[in-house]
């Protein structure tokens, strides 16, 4: 069986393994976990095409996330719209301010570009925190319908976990798509050499555009996903740490890649689990892992596996008379 | 008018906080080319220090105000030797130091509520909390000197680091790090040394506000913030564009908390901020934060 017969049969087993998932275990806070989880690997993905593709910093993704969940529960408390189109409406919606904040500040680089994010991922949620009525200010909007397809209602963790499923698989096999098209090429040559990339007659500012308009309606859909899943919102959920927890989930799993970003949205959320006893010191160690990976895993976790088996895979180094001696022998 | 005049003694003195967290944004630009995002909660510690040294301890107010310097040019120091340095030997670039420095605030943040706990302590000021009427205007004795404090401590730095022998150092090293080290420069202990006094900078403005908005764990986060507002909107890496821009955020924020309201007084100081970043992105004065 060669390599892409085994990785399109361990995803075969991996679905069918996730799909029997609510079946087996019935306790709803795991459950609740795993979906989050799932939210988590969509927004995460489409924070990797632009930081682990495009190399492009970002730290407004609970910005995005926000939108998305906003403008999903309003629409679909104030109108008749039925929620998988309000959940599209939260995603196209943050995909579109995207690359509005985006076609200004993609010429500015690493830090600048950081605050020009945080900067905006801080504006919707003080104007979330400050929208009166229409946004509940600090207590949030409560009672948020629940999602229902073809006269099916996903009320429960265990149902409304198969939505979330079916979605991460669909956006996953977009963002797979996307990174291998052409257009996922240029991210790439942006990332690693924008002058070379310029030179060869990319339009570099636009295709940083794409990238933060491609992120914005994963972090909006995300967000949408989340608000139905939860049935309330507060701008708490949407705060600065909020960005910084997704962008540490992606570098800890490793960027740029398929599985880094599921890895790493597992990993931390499990961990958040584990250390909850601990209480303040949670958060102190949660703190120290980041700058723990910075140090010893800067390419996370898929890029340490990757880098490991590449050298498993590689012939041992020999010296001129070794290989000359085997030679002489076969 | 009298109303106007009182908004912006209040602006100078926020400003002023902003400014002294901002310069030591600059300084930290200048030396190493890097931004730490820990500054708001040097400026948390730094709060934190005093009440310990002065109010827990009961030390006189000057020897609590030379300990709590020191302990913060020291953290200082110590951040640079322990995480940034150790990171740009092993090749980190610009995000993993972004992103490690935000590691190092939350962890700072979190173990600052282990030690102190998440509720706000109050510090007396030594110049009395009572108002001094000045010509219709009431003046808060600490508010006035927040801000004389603020252009001494920027005149300071400004002759330490251009007439002084270890100043002119700290300088060639922030230029030009291998012909400093050529000319028997300790270039390693120049860029701590540089990183020691921006968090001395930062835990000074710290040590400054804490008679007048109390202490807390969360104190930091949005000083932090607009602290690098402030050395953006001035001209990221210039320390008189950082005292400029400080007062400039101090000032817009308080006069929209006056006459607009004080709900928005943030959006507005970000969004000032992104308008800054977008359409006159070098600040006052020109550097090299564009691509292209």
């Amino acid at each position: 069986m060669d390599t892409k017969n085994r990785t399109r049969l361990f995803m075969v087993a991996l679905i069918a393994a996730l799909c029997a998932f609510p079946m087996v275990v019935t306790n709803s806070y795991i459950l609740l976990i795993a979906t989050l989880i799932g939210i988590y690997i969509i927004v995460n993905s489409g924070l990797d095409i632009v930081y682990g593709y495009s190399g492009q910093i970002t730290l407004g993704q609970a910005g995005f996330y926000a939108i998305g969940a906003y403008t999903s529960a309003l629409l679909s408390m104030h109108t008749g719209l039925p929620v998988i189109l309000c959940m599209i409406c939260g995603g196209l919606l943050a995909s579109f301010l995207g690359m509005l904040i985006a076609i200004p500040s993609v010429k500015l680089v690493h830090h600048f570009l950081a605050m020009v994010t945080i900067g905006f991922g801080e504006i919707v949620r003080l104007l979330a925190l400050n929208g009166g009525e229409l946004t509940g200010a600090a207590d949030g909007i409560p009672f948020i319908p629940k999602l229902s397809l073809f006269g099916f209602t996903f009320d429960t963790t265990g149902r409304y976990f198969y939505v979330v499923l079916g979605a991460v698989i669909i956006m996953l096999i977009l963002k797979q798509n996307l990174v291998r098209s052409r257009i996922g090429r240029a991210f790439r040559s942006v990332r690693d050499n924008a002058d070379a990339a310029a030179a060869f007659g990319l339009n570099v500012r636009r295709l940083k555009v794409t990238a933060f308009t491609v992120e914005g309606f994963y972090g909006g859909l995300g967000g949408a996903l989340y608000a139905h899943l939860v049935g309330f919102i507060s701008p708490e959920t949407f705060t600065l740490q909020q960005s910084v927890l997704f962008l540490t989930m992606v570098l800890l799993g490793g960027s740029g890649n398929l599985w880094g970003p599921i890895i790493g949205s597992v990993l931390i959320s499990i961990m958040f689990e584990v250390l909850q006893p601990l209480g303040q010191a949670q958060m102190a160690i949660y703190g120290a892992i980041i700058m723990g990976v910075m140090l010893f895993m800067p390419h996370g976790i898929w890029g340490a596996v990757s880098t490991q088996a590449a050298r498993v895979g590689r012939r041992a180094p020999m010296t001129e008379a070794e290989a000359l001696d085997t030679k002489g022998r076969s | 008018m009298q109303f106007f005049i009182q908004l912006a003694a209040g602006g100078l003195m926020v400003g002023a906080i902003y400014a002294l967290v901002g310069m030591g944004y600059s300084l930290i630009y200048r030396a190493s080319g890097l931004l730490t995002f820990a500054q708001g909660e040097y400026f948390m510690l730094g709060a934190f220090g005093i009440y310990t040294f002065f109010v827990l301890f009961d030390l006189p107010y000057p020897i609590a105000v030379i300990a709590v310097l020191l302990t913060m040019v020291g953290v200082g120091f110590a951040s640079e030797k322990l995480l940034i340095g150790p990171l740009l030997r092993r090749g980190a670039g610009p995000i993993h130091i972004v992103i490690a420095t935000i590691g190092l605030s939350i962890f700072l943040l979190n173990t600052a509520m282990m030690i102190w706990g998440s509720q706000g302590f109050h510090v007396p000021s030594t110049l009395g909390d009572m108002p001094v009427r000045i010509a219709d205007v009431y003046l808060v004795p600490q508010n006035m000197a927040i801000v004389v404090i603020m252009f001494a401590l920027m005149i300071a730095l400004h002759i330490f680091m251009n007439k002084s022998r270890l100043g002119t150092t700290l300088r060639a090293a922030a230029q030009d790090k291998m012909a400093a080290a050529a000319l028997g420069i300790n270039v390693s202990l120049a860029v701590g040394l540089t990183w020691g006094i921006a968090v001395g900078l930062a835990g000074a403005a710290g040590l400054l506000i804490a008679p007048i908005y109390g202490v807390s764990a969360h104190m930091g986060l949005l000083v932090g913030l607009k602290g690098f507002a402030a050395a953006v909107i001035g001209g990221y890496g210039s320390i008189y564009g950082a005292v400029v821009g400080g007062l400039l955020v101090g000032l817009v924020e308080t006069f929209t908390s006056g006459y607009i309201d004080s709900t928005m007084k943030d959006v507005i100081v970000f969004a000032f901020l992104l308008a800054v970043l977008f359409f006159k992105p070098t600040g006052l004065l020109a550097n090299d934060m564009l691509e292209d």
